[in-house]
């Protein structure tokens, strides 16, 4: 099937935070000073010809996007200045953006108010919620259940909870259906394709490859990987720490609190850590590759800091027990943020975390399938 | 020292280092010893360089104080110096044909570098034969032709008249002739013009105007050339309305035609929605400032498609009307093509442009401005091979991509434009009549691309525009410039020196067999006395190739200064032993 030609699709991936790749012709310095081109692959020149044609179809199902960690050389030594490292950091918001059936995904990446004004009035839904339910201290004599049935009230819950899971669903599908990973799995075992996959996610490794054969030294307080495995393994830690609290309650009927607490205060603190140095390369040093950073991607790093902040205010006042209204507000402001960071988990930068690895696994089937060819 | 009569040839024999160049293979000492040897070489010096001021005056004294009358030097190729010492001869009131340029560089130090011994030797055999020869020297005389001041010019085209007005600025009467009703040529066919942009019809108004106001300018339109006779200087054109133009010379400035797709290419010719690009560029011409209609419907999408009749391969392309293909680049469509869009796009900037090259060739000034211009426009441009064509389809064109890593990529397109190349215009006639030479691409030939890139090898003529080659509008201009200048040149003064190295007759010898008439390649060069029944030559008219001296029994032929006595001393000269 012949590529199809789309000249109106450029502007578009404008939106998304791509240079004025029409600018480049084709001379290759960024696929020649790319630590991770490989020989035989037009890394990232395919993905910029590709944008030039609008050749839609190819852009959303190619890996190429997820193979790149943006450490910004191409963009660096690009002589029209195409910028393709902003190029590819744009192609991973395109694609993320379109897994949404809605199409507020899009809208979310592109209109930096509407995404700011959906976050507020979420922030507000969720907490009028946290406020008026039984409990809350904040205005103790608001309470939902006074105006509606508190059983309408679960079932608009459970409702809204069931087209949510339906929603991602229809992401994943599309997901796996634009990627055309099945035809690579026909007839393959995908154990050993899965194993280098979780090494590649625990360890980061092709990102660490591709910081390791950098021309320019990088600082360990600006380095990207260190700060992602900052956030990923708090964020990790943190779900472990909640699980086992909640399996203790669960299945003891009381809470050990030491190894929950341990495992949550390393947690949290790598991933304020891993946040904070995240914000604060994008602010205060902008380099090549976090140059376009969208308000969609800094609105996850804000959410993401501000849940760190208020969760380790709340560890205090829980550990020290002090009562005071400001407290409560917190708990409130930290409750409906996390409740909005998952309500949006599939149109937003935190639909990386299913996106890269299914890319990566898409990648090592195709590399081991020539491999085997 | 000279035991010669004074009437006797004294040679003088110089040995040019070429600064190294010679020196360094060759023992030039050894050679000027050797050579002075000869009985008749007087004097026999090296010198760093013959061609500076010191070793021209080294010559000129020599001369001045009477113990030389005779000139060998041995140096580089005599296409770089000969005329440059018959001049230093002619400076020390010496004959400049007694004057022998011998070729010990080209011929022996360049291409014997490593044998050294050898070179040398082969040095002195070439220098002994120049001596050789110019012993047996008459004191030859430039042949004076008479010069007409006035000019033909053939072609009412941008390069005509451009010629026409440059001659006239220096005095010279000019015909111009133009075979179509109207001057101006494919001028007439443009909208504005690359890389300024001004407009072609005030440019030709411009032109028009200033032909007209000369007083030394005829212009006979709708009329060709039927006869041409007479040589340089002296031409007499007879033109289809039967008036004769006598000229001293000759400006070609025919131009050029549009290649036509052959038949079915890129379905041109049966689908409405294929066009040329000198279509295109008609109709940019009518409809100033509108958005693109073709065919009564609105264009929203146009795709280029480059190297239509040019760069053309055999078994790839049909074959044009002599069985050959356009294997040359018409040069000039990548450029117009580029200059059409960005026209398009300023008119329309949401106008869709595909472009389909081979290779972009934006050679000229300010031709890449345009092409980066273009690219900022927005064009989107695809590359293909001469061997996987793209495909005109239904509202698509499909093409092999080179850019997509050979992907196939399908192209919306509500017009497809070929950018058509240019082929030499319909004067076959015309340049089998004047007989002149033709390359390979059917385009007239110049003598040499560098040295004389305006001038053809028939003397008197000379050329200018897309007769010789493709050329744009700034090209043509230069040409019919360089052409015009090379004429005021040549009609200067009342005579046009000619070497005077042309055959010649001896009528006592002459048995008027005729067996050379038929070996003489320049018409009127050689002839038959209807009178005499002898042969005679039109020295103006040979070119001294020698062909009837081979074939005159009686031997009553030869060539002024390369004659067969001369052959036979050089023969001589060059077989006898080096001593080593």
């Amino acid at each position: 099937m012949a590529i199809q030609i789309n000249p109106k699709l450029l502007p578009d991936l404008m939106a998304y935070g791509a240079g004025d790749i029409s600018a480049c012709f084709n001379c290759g310095n960024c696929t020649a000073v790319c630590a991770l081109s490989e020989s035989g692959a037009s890394f990232p020149r395919r993905m910029i010809r590709m944008g030039q044609l609008g050749a839609k179809k190819e852009l959303l199902s190619a890996a190429e996007p997820w193979l790149c960690y943006a450490c910004g050389e191409c963009s660096q030594t690009c002589p029209r200045a195409a910028e393709p490292a902003e190029y590819m950091a744009s192609l991973r918001r395109f694609q993320i953006a379109h897994l949404d059936p809605t199409g507020m995904g899009r809208l979310w990446f592109k209109v930096p108010a509407f995404a700011l004004l959906v976050s507020l009035a979420l922030i507000g839904v969720f907490g009028a919620f946290m406020i008026s339910v039984k409990g809350s201290k904040v205005f103790p004599e608001w309470l939902f259940s006074n105006i509606v049935a508190y059983e309408a009230i679960h079932h608009v819950g459970m409702i809204v909870g069931a087209v949510l899971v339906v929603l991602l669903l229809m992401s994943f599908i599309t997901l796996v259906r634009r990627s055309g990973i099945l035809p690579l799995l026909k007839g393959r075992n995908p154990l050993g394709a899965l194993l280098w996959l979780g090494k590649e996610m625990v360890t980061m490794k092709r990102h660490g490859d591709c910081e390791a054969k950098s021309v320019k030294p990088i600082p360990k307080h600006k380095d990207p990987r260190l700060i992602h495995l900052g956030i990923m393994w708090g964020f990790i830690g943190l779900a472990i720490a909640t699980s086992l609290d909640f399996l203790f309650i669960y299945f003891l009927g009381f809470t050990v609190v030491w190894p929950a607490r341990i495992i949550g205060t390393i947690g949290g603190l790598a991933m304020l850590a891993g946040v904070s140095a995240a914000i604060w390369r994008r602010v205060a040093d902008p380099e090549a590759g976090t140059r376009h950073t969208r308000f969609a991607d800094g609105w996850v790093l804000f959410f993401l800091w501000v849940l760190a902040v208020t969760g380790f205010w709340l560890e205090v006042v829980v550990t020290i027990r002090v009562q005071n209204i400001v407290h409560d507000w917190v708990l409130i402001l930290h409750a409906a943020m996390a409740m909005e960071l998952v309500l949006l988990f599939g149109m937003t930068k935190m639909a990386h975390v299913i996106y890269r690895p299914f890319m990566l696994l898409k990648y090592r089937l195709e590399q081991t399938a020539v491999g085997n060819g | 020292m000279s035991n010669l009569e004074p009437n006797e040839p004294h040679v003088g024999v110089y040995i040019c280092h070429c600064g190294g160049n010679i020196s360094d293979v060759i023992d030039v000492k050894r050679v000027a010893t050797e050579l002075g040897l000869h009985p008749n070489v007087v004097i026999s010096r090296e010198f760093p360089f013959m061609c500076s001021d010191a070793g021209q005056k080294l010559v000129i004294e020599d001369i001045r104080s009477g113990k030389i009358n005779r000139v060998v030097i041995a140096a580089c190729s005599p296409m770089l110096h000969e005329l440059t010492f018959r001049k230093t001869l002619q400076r020390a009131a010496l004959n400049p044909f007694l004057y022998e340029h011998v070729n010990i560089r080209e011929q022996a130090s360049w291409v014997h570098k490593g044998d050294h011994e050898g070179a040398t030797q082969k040095a002195i055999r070439l220098a002994r034969a120049g001596v050789e020869k110019i012993l047996l020297q008459d004191e030859l005389e430039e042949i004076q032709a008479k010069a007409t001041k006035h000019v033909l010019v053939i072609g009412g085209g941008p390069a005509g008249l451009k010629a026409a007005l440059n001659m006239a600025a220096r005095n010279l009467r000019v015909t111009l002739v133009e075979k179509s009703s109207r001057l101006g040529g494919h001028l007439h066919e443009l909208d504005t013009l690359y890389p300024s942009g001004e407009s072609a019809s005030a440019l030709l108004a411009k032109l028009l105007a200033q032909v007209n106001e000369s007083p030394l300018i005829t212009v006979v339109v709708g009329t060709t050339v039927t006869a041409w006779d007479g040589f340089v200087g002296n031409f007499t054109a007879t033109l289809s309305s039967g008036a004769t133009v006598n000229a001293g010379a000759v400006i070609m400035a025919t131009g050029y035609d549009h290649v036509i797709p052959a038949g079915g290419e890129y379905n041109y010719g049966g689908d409405p929605r294929v066009t040329t690009l000198p279509k295109l560029i008609e109709h940019l011409k009518t409809s100033a400032g509108k958005p693109l209609v073709w065919n009564g419907v609105p264009v929203k999408s146009v795709a280029f498609i480059h190297c239509v009749g040019s760069r053309q391969t055999e078994g790839v392309h049909a074959p044009q009307a002599d069985g050959k293909v356009n294997d040359y680049c018409s040069r000039v469509c990548c450029t117009a093509a580029l200059h059409s869009i960005n026209v398009l796009k300023a008119r329309q900037p949401d106008l869709d442009i595909y472009d389909l090259y081979r290779d972009i060739r934006t050679y000229g000034r300010g031709h890449e401005a345009i092409y980066e211009q273009a690219s900022k426009n927005g064009v989107l441009f695809f590359r293909f091979t001469e061997d996987a064509q793209p495909e005109i389809r239904e509202h698509t064109v499909v093409v092999k991509d080179i850019l997509t890593w050979g992907e196939e990529v399908e192209i919306p397109a509500d017009l497809v434009v070929l950018v058509t190349g240019i082929k030499q215009g319909a004067v076959g006639e015309l340049i089998d009549m004047m007989k002149l030479p033709v390359s390979s691409d059917r385009f007239l030939q110049e003598a040499h691309p560098k040295l004389r890139p305006v001038e053809v090898a028939n003397n008197g003529f000379f050329l200018a525009g897309n007769c010789q080659a493709p050329m744009d509008l700034v090209e043509s201009s230069a040409a019919a410039g360089a052409a015009a200048s090379k004429i005021a040149a040549l009609l200067s003064k009342d005579y046009i020196p000619l070497d005077p190295y042309v055959a010649r007759i001896d009528s006592e010898k002459c048995t008027g067999c005729e067996a050379c008439i038929p070996e003489c390649s320049y018409t009127g060069a050689l002839f038959m006395n209807e009178g005499t029944k002898k042969a005679e030559v039109n020295a103006a008219l040979c070119k001294g190739c020698g062909a009837c001296v081979a074939v005159c029994a009686p031997r009553a032929l030869d060539l002024a200064g390369w004659s067969i006595a001369q052959m036979e001393a050089m023969v001589d000269a060059m077989v006898t032993e080096v001593p080593a």
